[in-house]
């Protein structure tokens, strides 16, 4: 297979992985609740099935045993011998992030964890059949192979099967070679080989007693479970396991030696492939790193959608080229409609084409259960999460991003939020708290919020602590609102005992940075005893933003919406300069450093005198700052086009697009604006 | 009824065994008595399977520990005149080696 087939079939096992993961987590969590529900148990299954049948299909051999022991004791689970304790339940979420581990190594090409004490924990609980945990000690073998997988040309698969009977099969009336002879019958012997190293001399030899066992590489069009059945009357009295190999590997055996010596067990190319392991672990790593990319599953939908609209595009450029040669009235009324016709499809097309890139929120919440359930069961609290708007889309990389402030903003809501049962009883609410995660779409927003029916805010702690942090005067009388404030300070915690969970002042400002990063804005509104709400609100895609055209000079910007405060011209009397601070405009008795973007960009002919120019008022990282522009032209919904791709990364600036008119404007990073206006006043002060 | 196993004869100390009809559980334990003193004599050892039209596991098992005690005190184990259906039966379940037209402990070509 040539190495770019091999990095998209690597791809799409990574992302379809992460689903099954997503998958197993989620429903393990549900049948904790209904351990009587087959289906669930079911599904599970399937999940981990199919993650070991595409992880050996891809080469990834460690990955493939790992999940054949989990799955041995989901098999166990399905078939009744087990009962899913709290116990199980633990260990097997455990496990599935032990095979999450397994996997992320894999895709960035570390070193595979540690896995022997999930192996154990596993078998202790009754899974895991005995060959992953002896083959344990030769490594994962991560891309031990970096050889074919194993579906070739009509359906054929190529399978390892081991076979140790019983030692009292034969006095079964069983034959175990008859069954080794049928098992031949249904394909292709690559490699077969009979180990007689457990027979004893002619002297102590009890021929009624089964002493050999049996390893083969077979090549067939049978299902697993096909090759089971050819076992099923010595199932009871064996250790049978089946699995696929790589085809390429099969291929190599093919070529080994395939007969016993007479001496002693078999082959030399038997033995574990752990010399290899680490060389090809390397090449594996390399592979998918050089290949890094992300992918996107895309509902056929809504390319069906595209196709439709550039059939109608073409559609309209005939009719274009038609109405260009009419000069009649007629004739100009069809071009301008025509013309309008394109602009629709445009648009339309501009927005499906970029839609493409959304995806659900289901993959975003999929997490938040299992973090419920860990964070609360932590600090011994009762909490029921509720997910609303599952399907709302929002852009991949906007998702993605969003899992981190969602987490924080969910633990702290548990942690400080959320009372423990006893207090909520004695407080006439019920012992069970509850959080609210909602997802819509709003205004061309995404809207994200994150309620509790916790205690809410408490406004004096916070009051205490900005105190004794220096963030607030003792004597200053802030408002609730701007008490409030200050829980996005980086640093501020009221937590009174660090913990895992919380208390080491970092969770909120990251929330902030990261909501704002994603050219997003974070509100939130808390009633003491009632519980807290916070909203997010973050565009729906990554690459569409909404934004203020503005003009300094003859250069034209745009200003990310989401940090605008408000804009104003200022009078003489708002505008003076500092010690320690620079320029300044005074606005509500806040003075603001004063940003002139034709000083910071160079440009020329721009108006100088704020009183004849506007200030803009941003706020980013509880930094604002005031940012001087010659006009504010409109706003404007534009598309993010980034700059590095044609020219070295220019400070303060974001990105570019193309407005309406054709000319180019260049994008402002307000954080990054901002962070350069505090540094710079921050060494004018150490100048004085 | 056939009788599965039989001493062939003994000459210049080696031994020839054959085995016949189908052999199996009946006829294990006779076959492990002779197997027993073909290993402890001091000679080669041929198995004749001209006759044969069956094996199971027991009687593996006993040909394979032989075979192995003779190659490691330097003698030679052959099984002559193995039928198709046998010599495939022992190749697809990896025991070809049995059927080897001749195996011993030493190297070949020496001698």
């Amino acid at each position: 297979m040539a190495p770019d087939d091999r990095l998209e079939l690597l791809g799409i096992f990574f992302e379809e992985a992460k689903e099954h993961l997503t998958t197993m987590e989620s429903t393990l969590l549900a049948l904790e609740s209904n351990p009587a529900d087959p289906d669930l148990l079911n599904q599970i299954f399937r999940s981990a099935h199919s993650v070991k049948g595409s992880s050996g299909a891809v080469g990834l051999d460690g990955v493939r045993r790992y999940t054949h022991s989990l799955e041995g004791l989901l098999q166990q689970l399905r078939e009744g011998t087990l009962t899913l304790t709290p116990a199980l339940a633990d260990t097997l979420l455990r496990a599935t992030d032990v095979l999450e581990a397994l996997l992320a190594a894999a895709e960035h090409g570390a070193a595979p964890p540690d896995v022997s004490d999930m192996l154990a924990e596993i078998e202790v609980h009754g899974g895991g059949p005995g060959p992953v945990a002896e083959e344990s000690g030769m490594g994962w073998g991560l891309f031990e192979d970096d050889d074919e997988p194993t579906v070739e040309p009509g359906g054929l698969r190529t399978y390892d099967v081991r076979f140790v009977p019983a030692r009292d099969l034969l006095r079964h009336g069983l034959d175990p070679l008859l069954a080794v002879a049928d098992l031949a019958a249904v394909g292709e012997v690559l490699h077969v080989v009979a180990d007689p190293g457990a027979l004893p001399s002619l002297d102590a030899l009890d021929p009624e007693l089964c002493h050999l066992s049996w390893t083969m590489s077979l090549r067939t069009d049978k299902s697993e479970q096909g090759l089971r059945d050819i076992f099923a009357f010595v199932e009871d009295h064996c250790q049978l396991d089946i699995s696929v190999a790589a085809a390429g590997a099969a291929a190599a055996e093919a070529r080994a030696p395939s007969l016993a010596t007479p001496g002693g067990p078999t082959r030399a190319d038997a033995q574990p492939l752990a010399p290899e392991t680490a060389a090809s672990e390397a090449k594996g790593a390399a592979l998918v790193r050089a290949g890094a990319s992300s992918t996107v599953r895309v509902d056929t939908e809504k390319i069906d959608r595209l196709i439709n609209l550039v059939e109608e595009l073409v559609i309209s450029h005939s009719m274009i080229a038609a109405a260009a040669d009419d000069r009649s009235t007629a004739g100009e009324r069809r071009l301008r409609e025509a013309i309008a016709a394109v602009e629709r499809n445009l648009d339309e097309l501009q927005y499906r084409a970029l839609s493409v890139r959304m995806v659900a929120m289901q993959s975003v919440f999929a997490r938040l259960s299992r973090l419920v359930r860990d964070t609360s069961s932590a600090l011994g609290k009762d909490v029921a999460l509720r997910l609303e708007g599952k399907d709302t889309e929002v852009d991949k990389e906007i998702g993605e991003k969003l899992a981190d402030p969602l987490t924080h903003l969910i633990r702290n809501a548990i942690d400080h939020g959320i009372e423990p049962p006893d207090v909520r009883e004695a407080g006439g609410k019920p012992k069970t708290g509850t959080i609210l995660v909602r997802a819509r779409h709003q205004g061309g927003d995404l809207l994200v919020e994150v309620v509790d029916d916790g205690g809410g805010l408490k406004t004096e702690r916070i009051r205490d602590k900005a105190v004794a942090l220096g963030l607030i005067d003792a004597a200053a009388t802030p408002s609730n609102d701007e008490l409030h404030a200050l829980i996005f300070a980086p640093g501020f915690s009221t937590a009174q005992a660090v913990s895992d969970v919380s208390g080491r002042g970092v969770g909120m400002d990251v929330v902030k940075r990261n909501v704002e990063a994603l050219n997003g804005a974070i509100h939130f509104e808390s009633e003491r005893g009632r519980g807290s709400r916070f909203e997010l609100r973050l565009p729906l895609l990554s690459s569409i933003i909404d934004g203020l055209v503005l003009r300094v000079g003859q250069q034209m910007f745009v200003l990310p919406l989401g940090p605008v405060i408000e804009s104003l011209r200022p009078s003489a009397a708002q505008l003076e300069t500092i010690l320690g601070q620079g320029e300044v405009v005074r606005i509500q008795r806040q003075s603001l450093p004063l940003v002139r973007l034709h000083a910071l960009f160079g440009i020329e002919g721009a108006e100088s005198n704020p009183t004849r120019a506007v200030v803009c008022v941003v706020e980013s990282e509880n930094c604002r700052a005031g940012l001087l522009v010659d006009e504010l032209v409109a706003p404007a919904r534009i598309v993010v086009k980034p700059l590095e791709k044609n020219f070295r990364r220019v400070g303060g600036v974001m990105g570019g697009t193309i407005l309406g008119d054709g000319s180019v404007a260049l994008i402002v990073d307000v954080p990054a604006l901002l962070r350069a206006a505090t540094y710079r006043g921050t060494a004018r002060e150490e100048e004085q | 009824m056939h009788e599965a196993i039989s001493e062939a004869g003994e000459a210049a100390g080696s031994c020839s065994l054959v085995l016949d009809g189908k052999a199996g559980s009946q006829s294990a334990g006779a076959l492990l008595e002779k197997a027993r003193r073909a290993g402890a004599g001091a000679g080669d050892v041929t198995i004749h399977c001209a006759t044969l039209e069956a094996v199971d596991t027991r009687t593996v098992q006993i040909l394979l520990a032989l075979q192995r005690e003779l190659l490691a005190s330097g003698r030679r184990f052959r099984m002559v005149d193995v039928p198709e259906p046998i010599g495939r039966l022992l190749a697809v379940t990896g025991l070809a080696a049995l059927d080897a037209a001749q195996t011993d402990g030493a190297d070949d070509g020496a001698r």
